[in-house]
């Protein structure tokens, strides 16, 4: 038990991150929902590039975009079900993520759709605000380094 | 000559069935995250899974005896019966992963969805579990698993800079976004991955089965040491590729869908449809051999009679536990958790009992009643000794850090 105890003790200093203010921990929450929800729309905007370019077969683009989607609304529900700790910075960072999930639920589901009737027109079309998304959602997060890298990348 | 292929065929199946659903979630995740900034826990991990199957191996060749059937002999009823829970329930989690995995491939091949899947997938392995013949099982889904070298050939494709690559390896750092606490988590769960129980139950339980004699050691080992480490270095490709592609596009990997995605983009749908059979190789494979497990640490443990040469009738506990295992894991399956969750816990909760698993194998492999000449050498126990202090670190380390992490996020 001893050492259960100093490893927990030890592993709880290896983050160093603080516990305490509720604000910090709220915008640490709303940013590990941003970097997850860029996660499953620049797999949504991959899995659509490599569809239209004959390397993904259209089951595999429905099953990926379908898992995408489904985090998406997942994490919109938990977003819209916090309760920000009253500060101006965390209502402000939760109404503007909000805006966000709300695109990227409309922007997934139309790529899916577009996928389930293989319309690839409507697929390039639907397909093609992903990546501005990607950029935004990017922007909203704490870590500059990616938003930078996919920006150069562009 | 016949003799050189068998040899061959055992290196080759080593290869294709060391990935299961956990190295290639593990590694694809990793790769994903960390780059190959963590490949010095997968090169561990093969070290030990290769130091501790070699004589898990040796020990069955010498004394006829598999893992459980000498552990409770050897250290009592009570360190064995914690021995036996411990990786038994981590060796059924591991299952249930394993029949999540097959299904979430069909699905990725097919479109049905995966809970349609779950239960036809725990019949189908069942039935291979009873009816066919252990040397057919085994090479069969080894040599489908050889389709995963796709990952090889998606890397080389991919042109990454391997200058960089190569850093990562050699010179590991916790990327800048990246805690320190997430980066350890992840090391120890791709030594769980690496060193999965079963792994050794079954190679042990396996040369049980294939009746191997004091002149199958060299046999044994040419598998071990040459096609563990080609399995892991497979392992390596995989999170290299995700390193590759995904890493620069910010994309965490969460489902089995994502892990297959470099394939496409580098060799094509050609490719892809490889990475599917590949998945389902692998997966099937592991099934079997976790299912199997569940049956042989059991029977083992409790001295009855075991194994797919028996007659079914001679065995019908064994078989019991078999079964009973598939009926439970499609179960589990059906509440909707999803397979790839239950892959990360599996590989948490292993890293945990890894040495309950380990310890009993260095004990008897170094016990001259049993052994004879064949006990251990020194460089055997120099390696198992310092591998079995990372392994009680890592089991100590294991749930503080899923706790301090939130299980990597």
């Amino acid at each position: 038990m001893a050492l259960v105890a100093a490893a927990l003790v030890l592993v709880a200093g290896l983050d160093g991150k603080p516990g305490g203010d509720p604000t910090q921990a709220f915008l640490d929450q709303m940013d590990q929902a941003a970097k997850d929800v860029r996660s499953e729309v620049a797999t949504a905007q991959l899995a659509v590039e490599q569809n239209l370019a004959g390397r993904v077969p259209d089951r595999y683009l429905g099953v990926t975009v379908a898992e995408a989607e489904r985090t998406v609304l997942d994490t919109r529900s938990t977003v819209v079900a916090s309760r920000p700790p009253g500060t101006p910075a965390a209502d402000d960072r939760r109404r503007r993520l909000l805006v966000l999930l709300d695109r990227a639920a409309a922007e997934v589901s139309a790529v899916r759709l577009a996928g389930e009737r293989g319309d690839r027109r409507a697929l390039r079309g639907a397909g093609a605000g992903l990546p501005r998304l990607v950029r935004d959602l990017s922007a909203l997060t704490s870590t500059g380094t990616v938003a930078a890298a996919l920006g150069a990348a562009r | 000559m016949r003799r050189l292929l068998g040899v061959a065929l055992g290196v080759l199946t080593a290869i294709g069935g060391f990935v299961d659903i956990g190295d290639l979630v593990a590694n694809a995740v990793v790769g994903a995250r960390f780059g190959l900034s963590l490949a010095w826990a997968t090169l561990a991990g093969m070290i030990g899974i290769c130091v501790f199957a070699e004589m898990s191996g040796r020990v069955a060749a010498v004394t006829g005896r598999a893992t459980f059937d000498l552990v409770r002999e050897r250290l009592g009823p009570r360190a064995g019966l914690a021995n036996l829970v411990a990786s038994t329930l981590v060796t059924f989690l591991t299952f249930i992963a394993e029949i999540g995995g097959v299904a979430l491939t069909v699905q990725l091949a097919t479109g049905v969805s995966h809970l349609l899947v779950v239960p036809l997938v725990a019949l189908a392995a069942w039935l291979v579990m009873w009816r066919v013949r252990f040397s057919v099982m085994e090479n069969v889904a080894g040599l489908l698993g050889l389709a995963l070298l796709v990952f090889a050939v998606a890397l080389w494709r991919a042109g990454p800079d391997w200058g960089d690559l190569g850093r990562q390896v050699w010179q590991p750092h916790v990327p800048a976004d990246q805690g320190t606490g997430t980066y350890l988590y992840y090391a120890v769960a791709l030594f769980g991955a690496a060193m999965t129980p079963y792994e050794v139950f079954f190679f042990s339980s396996g040369g049980v089965e294939e009746k191997w004699t004091g002149r199958d050691i060299a046999t044994a080992r040419v598998n071990v040491f040459l096609g563990f480490p080609l399995g892991g270095l497979l392992s390596l490709c995989i999170a290299g590729c995700a390193a590759v592609v995904l890493l620069p596009r910010a994309i965490d990997v969460t489902t089995l869908a994502q892990v297959g995605l470099p394939v496409a983009v580098t060799v094509g749908a050609i490719g892809l449809a490889v990475a599917l059979v590949g998945f389902g190789a692998a997966t099937f494979g592991a099934a079997l051999e976790t299912g199997l497990s569940c049956g042989y640490s059991i029977a083992q443990y409790f001295g009855w009679s075991w194994g797919k040469l028996v007659r079914p009738r001679q065995a019908a506990r064994f078989h019991t536990v078999v079964l009973l295992a598939s009926i439970a894991a499609p179960l589990v399956l059906l509440t909707g958790v999803d397979p790839i969750v239950v892959t990360e816990y599996s590989l948490i909760f292993s890293a945990v009992a890894l040495p309950l698993t380990y310890f009993p194998i260095l004990v008897i492999a170094n016990d001259s009643d049993y052994m004879g000449t064949k006990v251990n050498g020194r460089l055997a126990n120099l390696l198992g000794t310092v591998i079995l202090v990372l392994l009680i670190v890592v089991a100590l380390a294991a749930i503080p850090l899923m706790l301090l992490t939130g299980a990597g996020r």
